[in-house]
């Protein structure tokens, strides 16, 4: 933009005009003397003046550099969300931690995503309430298999919460029998009965536990013969 | 059914295993009813901790702890589950029941569990056996 017009010194005129829809403004002050020098131009922006009499007004370099500002701005208010959000983040996690105990991490934060989103997938019950809950076959090495549990109701959750916590296999019987002579490497359901897998967890009813040695298995096999769960039958009425 | 197996030597768990495999897919009743969990350490004689994964890993709501000696001659599952009184008690969470047992005066008399008695009065009138809780001496 070029300019040129005559003024009386140590006068000042407005310019405002649009380009590429963004409003400017220039303030243009005369700078000389006698009252027939040319004036010269000097520009006010909002940022500040520029005092040098031989300085034009480089418009389209500085509506460039307010693009930029604005960019750096959008980026700065973009830094602050993410720190704040970090913060909030933090803040909750660390509260949590004491009231529920255990957070999901890693993979296992992938298995609680994977109950939510299909709550049905339970793929076998472990008794106690828990269960295992498979990613996909193969993937996962030994004592890796994650197992889901419902934390027992206490001070801070009178009701067991509804989102069950997952953790490694491993982990999960390193807890659970923690009070053991260790190092102990516990399999269960080495082998699943057919009959009982069909039906609910902790359906009320009643099972045998029992110890024996490697001597006595044929005496269990009778014992599992007698009692067969459901199928109990006898040749003499009971007394009601 | 909690099973503790010795980690070593090897060749002794290894033979132990394939007896359980053995015994597992050769009995129906074994492979229809019964769960398995294996303790697999070297610790002997950690009698609570077996019985605790037995009980920890059990599907069902109430759990008996029995020897496996023992012959199951009544229904008492059924009696359990089928008595409002009992089962109500058992659901409160803060009773245990305790069944009787009993053994034979003559342990010749007890070698075939099919044809023990059935009924207390008719055990203990004809002397077949005694209260083993109590220890009962009746000779």
């Amino acid at each position: 933009m070029e300019l040129s017009c005559q003024l009386k010194p140590d006068t000042s005129f407005r310019a405002t005009g649009n380009k590429n829809g963004k409003h400017i403004e220039i303030v243009f002050r005369v700078w000389g003397r006698a009252s027939n020098d040319m004036g010269n131009a000097t520009v006010h922006n909002m940022r500040g003046s520029r005092s040098d009499p031989s300085w034009n007004p480089p418009v389209p370099v500085q509506a460039t550099s307010d693009l930029m500002s604005s960019l750096l701005s959008v980026l700065l208010r973009i830094f602050k969300t993410v720190v704040l959000s970090y913060a909030v983040v933090a803040t909750v996690y660390t509260l949590l931690v004491p009231l529920v105990g255990y957070l999901p991490l890693n993979s296992s934060l992938r298995v609680g995503v994977d109950f939510l989103l299909s709550p049905s997938r339970r793929i076998s019950e472990l008794g106690s309430g828990a269960f295992y809950s498979n990613v996909g076959p193969g993937k996962l090495r030994w004592a890796e298999e994650p197992v889901c549990w419902r934390p027992s109701p206490n001070f801070f959750f009178k009701t067991s919460p509804r989102m069950p916590l997952s953790m490694t296999e491993e982990l999960f019987l390193n807890k659970a029998f923690s009070q053991s002579l260790q190092p102990t490497n516990i399999v269960p359901f080495y082998y699943r009965s057919s009959k009982s897998s069909e039906k609910q967890p902790s359906y009320e009813d009643i099972s045998i536990a029992t110890l024996v040695t490697s001597s006595r298995f044929m005496v269990l096999a009778k014992l599992a013969r007698k009692y067969q769960g459901t199928r109990f039958s006898f040749s003499q009425p009971m007394p009601p | 059914m909690a099973i503790h197996i010795s980690n070593t030597p090897k060749e002794q768990r290894d033979a132990v295993l394939r007896q359980l495999h053995n015994l597992y897919t050769t009995s129906p009743a074994m492979s229809t009813w019964v769960d398995v969990h294996l303790v697999l350490d070297d610790f002997d004689r950690q009698f609570n901790m077996w019985r605790n994964v037995a009980r920890f890993f059990a599907r069902t709501e109430f759990v008996t702890m029995l020897d496996v000696d023992f012959a199951v001659c009544t229904d008492f599952r059924n009696r359990v589950l089928r008595s409002p009184a009992i089962i109500d008690k058992l659901r409160h969470g803060d009773a245990a029941l305790v069944i009787p047992a009993f053994e034979f005066v003559d342990q010749q008399d007890g070698q075939d569990a099919d044809i023990f008695p059935m009924t207390k009065e008719v055990g203990i009138d004809s002397s077949y056996f005694d209260l083993l809780t109590i220890g009962l001496n009746r000779s």
